[in-house]
């Protein structure tokens, strides 16, 4: 059984992980790719609010 | 005891399939229409001899045009008298290269063996993928898209679509790209996503599917577009539904949480049992019903809806037959040229004359009874203008210059001899669609069409703050486009048929 303070630990390091993943993929992607990610990401927060309507 | 059993706030073409769709359930239908024709979009008027079409021009998808119908008991051939448009286009490129696109796929085929004969196989490819996706795809617009439910059993009844769904996650542009190698063959598809209202960085790669399906036959009715509308209304009146023109609604009277009719303009009320709209669902929840109305969530949701795109339309009478050589030419750009106009010119409140793109539609070249003897209409869909221009100058003070320039650039560019031939031009401007059209901003297609306004995230056709209230038209699912708000109206008229 592994230390609670332990176990969060590794979480943040898979985190940090998949941060770093995602920030890498995203510098590689086009600048008609960026846009698209972008525009999406921009719009995400309002998602919840726009299925209530 | 109500005036009526619904009243549809609208009478464009999802007003009318809806008003028509419930007037043969049996209900007593009342459309209020604010102008002097119905068909909003989809609508004619005359000038000096000549017919114009307001804003679509063509249809396709027309097998979801005759289910409406058929529902009415007729068919879309009985009632509309649809002329082929073959080719589907001709498109003249930025370098000038020119090729046509006819409806047979291996004509098409042959087409793009001239331009980039390795490019074939690719061709072949990528029909048959989108063949595969349209007809999956075609329930989607069939079937209310409200909630998660629907979204899920949609997946379940068209399994095959998971394959498709990393579509909805990448563009457009990148569909073209995995597909073909030649840029000119990329621009020849690539206007496509100014149908969805957006450029082909931003338009979801499902849309992909709508360069395939052309090929499945692309019309245009006979005496004017208005003839799709007029067919709803003719086959709605059969079935008692009434049509009121030159009527504006003011309110939508809400009780307890449940819309029980409208107060018009002139202060008389009607009452109904159901309300359904084809109007903007921004103007229909912010103004018409009120924010008092709306629960805290769908009060955010509703303000964070960006308009889509508007779109300036050049009507033109000629006195010579323009040197064109199809229904409808696109006057095209590289995707990447196109983005770069999207960007930097029309979201900063620019519009330059010399960098035009869009649609040259000589309707009088399928349908010769729409111009005096002789002469010719042509109607020019412009660039996406913005609504508000960074000069500061107001449209109206800039459309006399500006239907100048515009004869000048395309006189130049694509219709030698254009300049000296014009009779009639007159120009419609954003702020022309907003005034005659109560289109918010111009926009044509209501809201934004990516994939954050779509489906389970566009306004739900059944309210889900207000009772009783319905929507139709291209604010709600499946969106923009005369097959697509004609089948709103199925999808609400099933929702009402079920629920009230």
């Amino acid at each position: 059984m592994q230390h609670p303070k332990r176990r969060r630990g590794h979480l943040a390091l898979w985190i940090l992980l998949l941060l770093v993943g995602l920030a890498l993929v995203y510098q590689n992607l086009s600048e008609p790719q960026k846009r698209f990610v972008q525009n999406i990401l921009r719009q995400a927060p309002y998602l919840p609010a726009r299925y209530a309507v | 005891m109500a005036d009526y059993d619904a009243i549809v706030i609208g009478a464009g073409t999802g007003g009318l399939s809806v008003g028509a769709q419930l007037a043969k359930q049996g209900r007593k239908v009342l459309i209020l229409e604010q102008s002097e024709r119905i068909g909003g979009c989809c609508s004619t008027f005359e000038q000096q001899g000549f017919h114009f079409d307001l804003g679509a021009s063509l249809i396709e998808a027309t097998d979801l045009i005759d289910e409406a119908f058929q529902r009415l008991g007729t068919t879309l051939a009985d009632e509309v008298a649809l002329l082929p448009c073959d080719p589907v286009y001709t498109v003249v490129m930025k370098d000038g290269t020119r090729m046509k696109y006819p409806t047979s796929l291996e004509a098409s085929a042959e087409e793009i063996r001239r331009i980039a004969p390795a490019e074939i196989a690719n061709w072949e490819r990528f029909c048959a993928a989108m063949k595969e996706l349209s007809d999956n795809a075609l329930s989607l617009f069939r079937s209310p898209m409200d909630t998660m439910t629907d979204f899920i059993r949609f997946f379940a009844n068209a399994p095959t679509m998971l394959k498709y769904s990393p579509l909805f996650f990448c563009s457009y542009q990148d569909v073209l790209q995995q597909y073909f190698k030649d840029e000119r063959v990329r621009e020849s598809i690539t206007y496509q996503t100014l149908f969805i209202g957006l450029p082909p960085a931003l338009c979801p790669g499902i849309f992909a599917m709508v360069a395939y399906g052309e090929h499945a036959g692309v019309y245009y009715s006979k005496g004017g577009m208005i003839g799709i509308p007029a067919a709803l209304e003719r086959c709605g009146k059969r079935f008692g539904m009434e049509v009121q023109l030159n009527t504006s609604v003011d309110k939508v009277l809400v009780r307890h949480g449940r819309a029980v009719g409208v107060r018009l303009s002139d202060g008389t009320e009607i009452t109904a049992s159901v309300v359904v709209s084809d109007i903007n669902a921004k103007t229909l929840y912010l103004n018409l019903i009120g924010e008092e109305h709306l629960p805290w969530l769908a009060r955010i949701g509703i303000k964070s809806y960006e308009y889509a795109m508007a779109v300036p339309m050049l009507y033109l009478g000629v006195d010579y037959t323009p040197p064109l050589e199809s229904h409808h030419t696109l006057a095209t750009l590289p995707a990447d040229m196109v983005n770069r106009y999207w960007w930097e010119t029309y979201e900063k409140g620019r519009y330059p004359t010399d960098q035009q793109f869009g649609i040259i539609s000589w309707t009088s070249h399928s349908d010769p009874g729409l111009a005096p003897e002789g002469q010719h209409v042509i109607i020019l869909t412009l660039a996406p203008a913005p609504y508000r221009r960074s000069d500061g100058r107001s449209w109206d003070e800039v459309k006399p210059e500006l239907t100048e320039q515009i004869i000048d650039y395309y006189n130049a560019h694509y219709i030698p001899g254009l300049r000296d031939h014009v009779k009639v031009a007159t120009l419609a401007t954003p702020l022309d669609f907003e005034r005659n059209l109560r289109l918010p901003e111009g926009s044509i297609y209501a809201l934004r069409q990516d994939i954050t306004n779509e489906t389970i995230f566009r306004p739900a056709a059944k309210s889900k703050s207000i009772a009783g209230l319905y929507l139709v038209g291209a604010s709600t699912h499946p969106g923009g486009g005369v097959p697509t708000t004609i089948a709103s109206g199925m999808i609400a008229a099933d929702l009402i048929a079920r629920h009230e």
